[in-house]
């Protein structure tokens, strides 16, 4: 009986230390790791803010106003005449005059038509031809 | 551990003779080893009989040195387990190592960013890498010369090796390596040679913001522009500092005023605009500029802001303030009217029309003829005293209180007399900076409310100081816009944007004393739309030249308009402004001019008046 008394506080005794002994060095493993990741952030953001100052080169109106006039060449300045609200566009009537549906947009002239639209446009092309 | 059992390795000193007096007693000796050999036989078969007594006394002697030797050993062990316990269970919390993440979301700089109104990046801080050498550790100065200046081809082999033969401890090579370079240099593995952790000032716009921002030296102490006057901000706090500005309302004045520029071959130029409800500057721009990445690789003549510390006399434009002064006077109203049928002669002065209409003219006429006469007149009316104390209402006569240091004084005359009221009515005699004016023309038209304009983003309503009532500011905007639609400001005109303004077109001060009848300050002050002004539009051209297509003249109306109409031609939509019909009925309505004829109707009473002051002069 003492014997098993013994027997059981002894193993209390290990599982206890093991158990202190197994957190202690998973904590630290943890830690290690934090610090770890904490060096890693830092450098992420500082290259973010390199990033950040390129993006912003990049970005200079001066270049992007470039970009648009080689890239884009059939797209002028606004005209004022060009900005509206979107109330007061005309609403698309449901029939023409002679009682046909109204064709779908970029069925005009062929498929070339649709692809030139903004895509804007292109995508909500369900909803206008409503 | 050793010292304290050494006595007990000898013998003790009262046994061995007893030992050795038994050995010496012959004859007993037998008998009593028998007697001890059969007791003992069973336990110790082969211990001579003799050593009996010394080998217990060992056995004992040995055991106790076991035990204490366990007992420090069990001792030792558990002062380690013990402490082994306390160092990796039971360890202070305080000392657990960073046990938090990284919380900010920006990097530590030295100096904060500069961001505009919609946060797009204007100023950072970059880490960079800088080099320097000890030149009493370098074995051969020449050497390792012509090693740095070969993989940094910007430098001079000779005069770096010049710099390295120098007693010295420290001498630095290169500000601002790239990596690439950082690592050609390392590779030479050269002795004294050292890197540094630096910060550098970057502008990612480059020029376009130069007189804004300013620059900073090569320790990033701020020299000009917000990074001076905001220098201990931007130390202090990591935060970025938002101002007014907005980029592309930036860009867009820049680049129709450098156009003008180079169109005209003027010398400079200087542009605003400006927010009229809250004074919020959302571009300043002073012509020819500067990189603030390489501030001294440009004469020191660009780096001067035209904007904020140039001072001039602008000319016509003057007249805005000039009409509201009398309204608001009430020494005349919008029905009344000037001879200016002949030019004033006051001693050796003589004021002219540029476009002589040669006969009476009404309050409206004499602004959209720019009439220098009846302009004289109607000042002269409101009289010295009067003109003064208004122009100091407008804040005319002092430095702006704003963010930027680089602010002018304005001049005026000591002694204000008739003839000074007289040209001040027109804009000469009183010279302000362009910023001056801008902001005089957003009181004009805001309601009549002059607030301090302002660098960085407004947060809460401004205040400001009531400088003329809101029926006279509303008079105003319909004169500006009748100028624009009827008279010389009909380049700045865009459709749907109900633009009114006036120009502005002054002979500058040559340097000998006196006008100079070629060089021109053409200028051009615009708000828009006019039924509710949201923006003023400001641009000035320093000595523009007139070619073909404007018929060879070089004034406001000519050069300065235009610019302004194409720049609100593209502002206009930024800011959401949407463009109306300047025809329809209700437009038209609010923005209505009816000038009477009544003929003659105020000229005996000014006549008398006149006289009166050319006598006191």
């Amino acid at each position: 009986m003492r014997a098993f008394v013994l027997f059981v506080w002894v193993m209390l005794f290990s599982a206890t230390g093991y158990t202190l002994f197994h957190i202690t060095f998973q904590v630290q493993e943890l830690e290690d790791e934090l610090s770890q990741l904490n060096r890693q952030i830092v450098k992420e953001q500082e290259a973010v803010h390199v990033l950040e100052a390129e993006w912003s080169y990049l970005n200079r109106p001066q270049r992007i106003e470039q970009l648009s006039e080689t890239l884009l060449p059939m797209l002028g300045r606004v005209q004022p005449a060009q900005v509206m609200r979107l109330e007061d566009l005309p609403m698309r009537r449901d029939e023409t005059e002679d009682g046909e549906p109204p064709p779908a947009v970029g069925a005009l002239d062929g498929v070339g038509r649709a692809e030139a639209l903004p895509a804007s446009l292109r995508s909500s092309e369900g909803e206008t031809s409503r | 551990m050793i010292g304290p059992f050494k006595n007990r390795r000898r013998p003790t000193p009262a046994h061995p003779p007893e030992t050795r007096e038994r050995a010496g007693a012959g004859d007993f000796r037998p008998e009593r080893q028998g007697a001890f050999e059969g007791e003992r036989k069973t336990a110790f078969d082969a211990a001579p009989p003799r050593t009996d007594g010394v080998f217990r006394q060992a056995i004992e002697t040995g055991r106790t040195r076991l035990l204490i030797t366990g007992a420090v050993m069990a001792l030792a062990f558990a002062v380690v387990g013990g402490r082994l316990v306390e160092v990796s269970a039971l360890a202070d919390p305080r000392e657990t190592r960073s046990p938090q993440a990284v919380r900010s979301a920006q990097v530590d700089t030295e100096r904060a960013d500069i961001v505009d109104r919609n946060g797009d990046l204007l100023a950072t801080s970059l880490q960079t890498v800088a080099l320097s050498a000890n030149p009493r550790r370098l074995i051969d100065p020449v050497e390792a010369a012509q090693k740095i200046a070969g993989v940094l081809p910007e430098l001079d082999a000779n005069r770096l090796a010049a710099r390295l033969a120098k007693d010295a401890g420290f001498v630095w090579i290169h500000r601002n390596l790239t990596p690439a370079q950082q690592y050609a240099v390392n590779r030479l593995g050269l002795p004294g040679v050292e890197f540094h952790r630096r910060e550098t000032r970057v502008y990612p716009q480059g020029p376009l913001l130069s007189h804004v921002l300013g620059y900073t030296d090569v320790d990033n102490n701020g020299l000009s522009g917000v990074e001076k006057s905001f220098d201990e901000r931007l130390r202090a706090a990591d935060a970025p500092l938002q101002l007014s500005i907005d980029l592309r309302m930036q860009h867009a004045l820049q680049q129709e005023l450098q156009a003008a520029i180079d169109e005209f071959q003027a010398i400079g130029g200087a542009g605003v605009i400006l927010d009229v409800k809250t004074g919020e500057l959302m571009a300043l721009v002073s012509l020819p500029d500067f990189d603030p990445n390489h501030p001294t690789a440009t004469p020191a003549e660009a780096r001067f802001n035209r904007t904020t510390l140039g001072v001039y006399e602008l000319g016509s434009t003057f007249k805005i303030f000039n009409t509201a002064m009398a309204l608001e006077a009430g020494t005349v109203d919008l029905f009344g009217g000037y001879d200016a049928s002949e030019p004033i002669r006051v001693s050796r002065f003589q004021i002219n029309d540029f476009h002589p209409e040669n006969r009476w003219l009404s309050v409206p006429e004499i602004f959209i003829h720019s009439s220098n006469i009846g302009s004289a007149k109607m000042a002269l009316e409101v009289g010295p005293a009067g003109q003064k104390a208004f122009m100091r209402k407008l804040g005319f006569l002092e430095r702006l209180s704003f963010e930027l240091n680089e602010t002018g004084a304005p001049q005026y005359p000591e002694t204000w007399r008739p003839i000074n009221t007289m040209t001040i009515s027109f804009g000469h005699g009183l010279a302000v900076t362009p910023l001056h004016l801008a902001n005089g023309v957003a009181t004009m038209l805001n309601g009549g409310v002059r607030i301090e304009p302002t660098l960085v983003k407004r947060v809460g309503a401004p205040r400001g100081e009531r400088v003329i009532e809101p029926w006279v500011s509303d008079v105003i905007r319909k004169l500006l816009r009748l100028n624009a639609t009827d008279g010389s400001g009909g380049k700045a005109d865009v459709p749907g944007y109900l633009v009114g303004g006036k120009t502005g077109t002054a002979e500058k001060v040559g340097a000998t004393g006196g006008y100079k009848r070629k060089a021109l300050i053409s200028s051009f002050v615009a708000g828009f739309p006019m039924t509710d002004p949201r923006f003023v539009v400001y641009a000035v051209l320093d000595e523009p030249k007139g070619n073909e297509s404007t018929f060879g003249y070089a004034t406001g109306g000519w050069v300065a308009a235009p610019v302004v109409g194409r720049v609100i031609e593209r502002i206009a939509p930024m800011a959401g402004i949407r463009p109306v019909d300047p025809d329809a009925p209700d437009i038209r309505q609010a923005l209505a001019i009816q000038p009477p004829k009544t003929e003659q109707k105020q000229l005996a009473s000014f006549t008398a008046t006149m006289a009166a002051a050319i006598a006191n002069e």
